[in-house]
């Protein structure tokens, strides 16, 4: 038997098979697209910070939401030159199509591009400061601490790896004063015992495979001693529980035997255990640097400099710096600042805007912001009537009076330089920084379901020319066999398509206007 | 068995092979036919066989959770202790350097054995299993709707079950957060590692976004199958139960599970990109002080989508359950299934149901009260469905003469223990109640009923009931007697005293059994010891089963009829094992699915693909409404 | 199927035949109405109603109305049958139930009136 209804319709349910399955695979998106958007409204309404509102540049999106419906236009009329048996104009139509898929993407991609080389510091206090980070060297910006002056490296052998040393550079000059340092060029150790190593993968593998091993020996050995002491373990539970807060009578006759089993196990392992030990101290002997977990090494030669991100490692303090792997550099804090290029104010969540952290690195800002405020206020109470006694609890004038981009407060050339001139960057202190991030998912709980549902949605498009370019590209053979099937495959893929623009549509007003 | 018994038909199992010119020409190489086969057959099996190791695996995991429980801080016996060598010297180095349970391996395993057993385990088999071979035989259909898709689903599921297994072997070990996977304990509990990817915990959402597709497909395909690849005269309400059982299961698959996609993605975007979905403000840990993220989402929102679908998914556990068990009764009590159509209406209503009433498991979030009065009654209101359905299926039994092969006596043992599972779910639908249950071990004992020797003995019954039609043999009687008993003594044994310790509030993640709160607790100690007997009874008990079901798939007695039963539904009609394409000719449905001991008929049952007789013709014209109208 | 090899017969006996140039007019008709409202909604957004909330719920409801003109010429559910509409109607209604209950458990009417 063949399988019925692949090109023609059931009499019964109007459809062929591939239609029920899309429209229930598109019940399933509204599904999943759903659950986005209410994640969505939970987020926004249940937001402890001020929910950003026309944040992003509206008209990309609206060129966006453009270029998705001629493509849908375009997309149902290669539908219907099929039906109509017009080859030509449904190829056509298709590259339309697929050229709105590739221009979409391409937007979005700029989208995404600026986004990420845009970074925000938050501040102790609340005071979010948008802008770059200033560039005064290349391999030390950012977010990144420069820790020098390593002279001891301390391993543990059951967890570490030598990952660390790729965060590894040398000074090379005042202008660039950190360089990447080659891989192969390896940091020679001076170990516990016995003579110099280059510290490298390898020979850190091979101490840890033997570590391991003698582990694993030391562990049999303790796993027979607990099952030969188990009974024994046994009778002092029951003598405790004699005299405890709900006594049990003591059991002399089970004592007894828990005991004669207990001597019997000692007397039937006693040489196993010997063995065993003797195993233990061969292997210790051949490899000494691996009796302990802990292995502290010597660095010979020139000390160290390490830059690293601060996701990269556990913590640090002026003199250790911890990895997560409990690799323990010591040395010395060679500079944590933060250097950046301020392009935008916002003190919504600051509780006093006069003592916020951001005029001690820029006093010179403070007066224009207050007086920026000042106006926003009037403009705002002119405005709303209604909102003269309790103005500052409104999202909007928070919005407009307490957000405020540099170059409103310093106009012309010396507010422009202050944004993105390296040289007038401000070194934050990381004391006074509370969270450092681009503007990627980890932002705030808006830009992450920005990314989310615009990544997914991408996504979705990539998908949908993929399987649109392929009816394009190979679709005359199946054309010339029977028409209607690759009609009826373009209706599926062209629902899909209309779909994929349909959650745009909603995804544009909620994001870019909303 | 009654594979003796007269049958009234034409024999296909010696002619198989000629039937069908089209597929039978050319030969099908040995990768296409067993490994990436689009027959739903042999993906039915693919899915049966990797279910069943996923349970076993499921329930070596909880082995060495109960010898943890029952005896804290002992080394594990060489009877046990194989089971986390398994996992090979660098896991035991690990995470049982001593041999001893630790609190992280309980968890881990704890985490692992709800997810697999769900995930994995059950919804593979009873689910994607049985509708896959069953499904397209009971609608007359030659394949599923798209098999190509079909071979894809299983695949997806395939992937995740490796990406599941192999997180054991990462450097963190696999998720430790609870089969719920909560945030922010599941965004934190291996932050401190090295490599955000590699942890179990992100691997756990990377298998579960595979395992999410893999459904969706099948889904979508056992529902297009349904809708458009019905056999002639098969209307909707002359579908047996079991195909509208699963049709419903697909329908909540389809619409249930894209929330968890959902939440899915947000805790992975959580791990793998800093952001913030379901982390708060201020999250602070012990070991990493303030963490560096910026905080202001919500774990209440990971609760929400996670239960919008996995309440749902409880239905898809126990559905294929039922659907089985309703297949069984009227096969093996000679009568038709009692209050078919109500039995349809009550599935439906469940489903509905099912979509508004996950909230109940989030009781202790702290939810508004008005909110939880309305989930307060909607569960309420899921009972009456589920009441029907196991009523009916009592009533089935009732002035029925009644034989008992292995799947009837799993088909009858399941009424009482689905009975006492879903009953003892009605206190905990009330928030006083679940304030204090919630978490304890009554609740494990509630949900436990229902999904083991509720659910696995219907899926049993099942693997019993149609083994003769995949293999062509039949399973041993007398081993089957021997796996039924001795498992429904130890199910007994392992769950019921849970009722007692939930009650004296024994908390579900006790790694030590409650030691720690010996002061209060120690009354209820020895149950933990007695369970645990129970839990190594269960184990024995499925030994002769797994022999069973090698033994009899190679050596077992060949059936001599395509229908050894004596069933009714189309499954039966065609040759035995069926071909590539099933039917030998297009079927054509004339009948009800459960027309047994029908007056004046000459057999005691009536198969769909019989036409009516004259008499029962005569009959339908005179009564017009009785349905029977041939289309 | 037997077409012809190079010029399969428009009156194909599956597919109805179609005004293809109609057709396309319509399309073209729809989509030029779908970019002005996309406009009508910038615009629309830069207005201020007094209150946000009425902001969000006009250009909800534009786009609404967008998603609806698309779903029903574009994708031809002004001509389907009953099928696709139970399954969309149940797809909605869970939807629904998700977003508002979602938001429901967040608020506590109860705990709002007493505590304030």
């Amino acid at each position: 038997m063949e399988i019925p209804y692949t090109v023609t319709a059931r009499p019964d349910t109007g459809l062929y098979n591939a239609k029920v399955g899309i429209w229930l695979f598109l019940a399933s998106e509204v599904m999943l697209f759903g659950g986005l958007f209410s994640s969505y409204v939970f987020l926004r309404i249940g937001a402890d910070f001020p929910w950003p509102r026309h944040e992003l540049h509206v008209l990309p999106g609206f060129i966006n939401t453009m270029v998705l419906i001629v493509s849908s236009v375009s997309v149902v009329a290669a539908w219907a030159a099929l039906k109509a048996r017009r080859y030509g104009w449904y190829q056509v139509n298709m590259a339309v199509t697929l050229l709105c898929a590739l221009g979409f993407m391409c937007i979005k991609g700029t989208e995404y591009w600026g986004k990420f080389h845009h970074y925000s510091v938050i501040l102790q206090d609340g005071t979010v400061i948008d802008g770059h980070p200033g560039h005064a060297n290349e391999s030390h910006h950012g977010d990144a601490i420069a820790f020098g002056e390593v002279k001891e490296i301390s391993v543990n052998l059951a967890k570490s790896t030598a990952g660390f040393l790729k965060h590894r550079r040398v000074s090379t000059g005042p202008d660039k004063p950190f360089a990447g340092v080659p891989a192969d060029q390896a940091v020679t150790v001076h170990p516990p015992s016995g003579a110099d190593v280059m510290l490298t993968q390898d020979w850190l593998k091979g101490l840890k495979r033997a570590y391991r091993d003698i582990e694993n020996l030391r562990a049999e050995a303790s796993t027979m001693q607990a099952r030969i002491d188990a009974p024994k373990a046994k009778v002092d539970d029951m003598k405790r529980a004699e005299t405890g807060n709900y006594p049990v009578p003591y059991d002399a006759i089970k004592a007894a035997a828990l005991l004669a089993e207990h001597e019997s196990m000692k007397a039937s392992s006693a040489g196993k255990l010997a063995q065993l030990g003797e195993e233990i101290k061969k292997l210790e002997a051949a490899n000494p640097n691996a009796v302990a977990a802990t292995l502290k090494l010597q660095v010979v030669g020139q000390p160290l400099t390490f830059v690293l991100d601060e996701r990269a490692f556990a913590k640090y303090n002026a003199g250790e710096l911890i990895f997560r792997d409990d690799v323990v550099l010591t040395g010395k804090v060679m500079g944590d600042a933060i250097p950046f290029n301020a392009d935008l104010i916002d003190l919504r969540q600051v509780k006093d805007p006069e003592k916020s952290l951001v005029w001690k690195y820029y006093p010179q800002l403070k007066e224009p912001f207050f007086e920026h405020k000042k106006e926003q206020t009037k403009h705002f109470v002119d405005k709303h009537p209604g909102h003269k006694a309790d103005f500052e609890a409104s999202p909007d004038w928070q919005h407009e009076a307490l957000r405020v981009e540099v170059v409103e407060l310093l106009p012309g050339e010396a507010g422009k330089a202050l944004a993105e001139d390296p040289a007038k960057a401000v070194e934050i202190e990381r004391s006074d920084k509370r969270f450092y991030t681009n503007f990627s998912p980890s932002r705030s709980p808006y830009y992450a379901i920005y990314f989310l549902m615009t990544g997914l949605h991408g996504l979705h498009v990539v998908g949908g020319a993929l399987v649109l370019g392929y009816f394009l590209f190979t679709g005359r053979k199946m054309y010339l066999r029977n028409p209607e099937h690759l009609a009826n495959r373009v209706e599926v893929g062209g629902l899909f398509w209309h779909f994929v623009d349909l959650v745009w549509i909603f995804l544009f007003p909620v994001f870019y206007l909303l | 068995m009654d594979a003796t018994l007269p049958t009234k038909h034409d024999d296909h199992s010696q002619d198989h092979g000629h039937h069908d010119a089209h597929h039978g020409e050319h030969k099908i190489s040995f990768l296409h036919k067993y490994v990436f086969s689009t027959d739903h057959k042999m993906i039915g099996v693919q899915y049966g066989f990797s279910g069943l190791l996923f349970l076993a695996l499921g329930f070596l995991l909880m082995l060495v959770m109960r010898w943890s429980i029952a005896h804290p801080g002992v080394p594990l016996p060489a009877s046990l202790a194989w089971i986390v060598n398994l996992f090979g010297d660098d896991f035991v180095s690990r995470w049982a350097p001593d041999g001893k349970v630790s609190g992280s391996l309980y968890n881990m395993f704890g985490a692992m054995h709800g997810t697999i057993m769900v995930f994995f385990g059950v919804v593979p088999l009873g689910f994607a299993a049985f509708v896959n071979f069953v499904t397209p035989l009971q609608v007359g259909a030659p394949d599923m709707a798209f098999p190509k898709l079909n071979m894809w689903s299983f695949w997806l599921f395939f992937v995740s079950g490796v990406f599941m297994v192999a997180s054991f072997f990462l450097p963190t070990g696999a998720a430790q957060a609870g089969w719920t996977n909560y945030s922010p304990l599941a965004a934190t509990i291996q932050a401190n590692s090295d490599s955000h990817f590699w942890t179990g915990q992100t691997q756990w959402l990377f298998a579960m976004v595979f395992n999410i597709s893999a459904s969706l497909l099948g889904a979508v395909n056992v529902l297009t199958t349904v809708i458009n690849l019905r056999a002639k005269g098969l209307t909707w309400m002359r579908l047996p139960f079991f195909t509208w059982a699963m049709f419903v299961i697909a329908f909540l698959l389809l619409l249930a599970f894209p929330p968890l996609e959902v939440a899915a993605l947000m805790q992975l975007s959580d791990q793998m990109f800093g952001s913030s979905f379901f982390l708060p403000t201020g999250l602070y840990t012990k070991e990493a002080g303030l963490l560096n993220v910026s905080g202001g989402g919500h774990p209440v929102l990971f609760q929400h989508l996670f239960w919008f679908l996995a309440h749902p998914e409880v239905y898809v556990l126990l559905l294929p359950a039922i659907a089985i068990v309703a297949e069984v009764i009227p096969c093996n009590t000679r009568k038709p299934l009692w209050g078919y159509k109500s039995m349809v209406y009550g599935v439906l209503t469940l489903a509905f149901l099912s979509f508004i009433v996950w909230a109940h498991h989030m009781y202790l979030t702290g939810m508004g009260s008005v909110v939880a009065t309305f989930f307060q009654f909607t569960t309420v209101l899921i009972s009456v469905p589920s009441v029907i359905l196991l009523t009916c299926l009592m009533i089935s039994l009732w002035g029925g003469s009644i034989r008992f092969p292995v799947p009837m006596l799993f088909a009858t043992a399941f009424l009482p223990m689905f009975g006492i599972g879903g009953l003892t779910g009605l206190p905990l639908a009330f928030t006083f109640i679940d304030l204090y249950l919630h978490d304890t071990y009554y609740v494990i004992a509630h949900f436990h009923y229902i999904v083991a020797p509720g659910v696995i003995f219907g899926l049993f019954a099942g693997i019993y009931h149609w083994f003769p039609k995949v293999t062509g043999r039949m399973m041993g009687t007398r081993l089957g007697h021997l796996h039924f008993w001795p498992s429904l003594i130890a199910m007994n044994v392992l769950f019921a005293p849970m009722f007692v310790q939930g009650m004296a509030g024994f908390h579900r993640r006790w790694f030590d059994g409650g030691k720690v709160f010996e002061m209060t607790s120690h009354k209820y100690f020895y149950l933990n010891e007695i369970i645990s007997w129970g839990a190594w009874g269960l184990g024995i008990a499925q030994l002769p089963f797994i022999f069973n079901f090698f033994y009899s798939a190679f050596a077992g007695k060949k059936v001599t009829s395509d229908n050894p039963w004596n069933a009714t539904t189309l499954e039966w009609n065609t040759p035995t094992p069926p071909p590539h394409g099933n039917f030998l000719t297009e079927q054509v449905v004339y009948r009800g699915p459960y027309e047994y001991s029908v007056p004046g008929a000459d057999a005691d049952f009536s198969p769909q693909w019989e036409p009516l007789t004259d008499k029962e013709k005569a009959a339908s014209l005179a009564d017009s409404k009785s349905g029977l109208t041939i289309h | 199927m037997d077409h012809s090899p190079e010029t399969p017969s428009a009156d194909d006996s599956h597919g109805a035949p179609i005004d293809f140039a109609k057709a396309i007019r319509s399309y073209i008709r729809i989509g030029l109405v779908l970019i002005a409202f996309t406009g009508i909604t910038w615009g629309v957004a830069l207005i201020d109603f007094g209150s946000h909330a009425l902001n969000i719920g006009i250009g909800l409801a534009i786009a609404t109305f967008k998603v609806s003109l698309v779903s029903l010429i574009f994708m031809h559910l002004n001509h389907e049958r009953g099928l696709v509409y139970k399954v969309l109607l149940f797809t909605v209604i869970f939807g629904a139930a998700m977003m508002f209950l979602f938001v429901l458990a967040f608020m506590d009417p109860i705990k709002a009136a007493v505590v304030g």
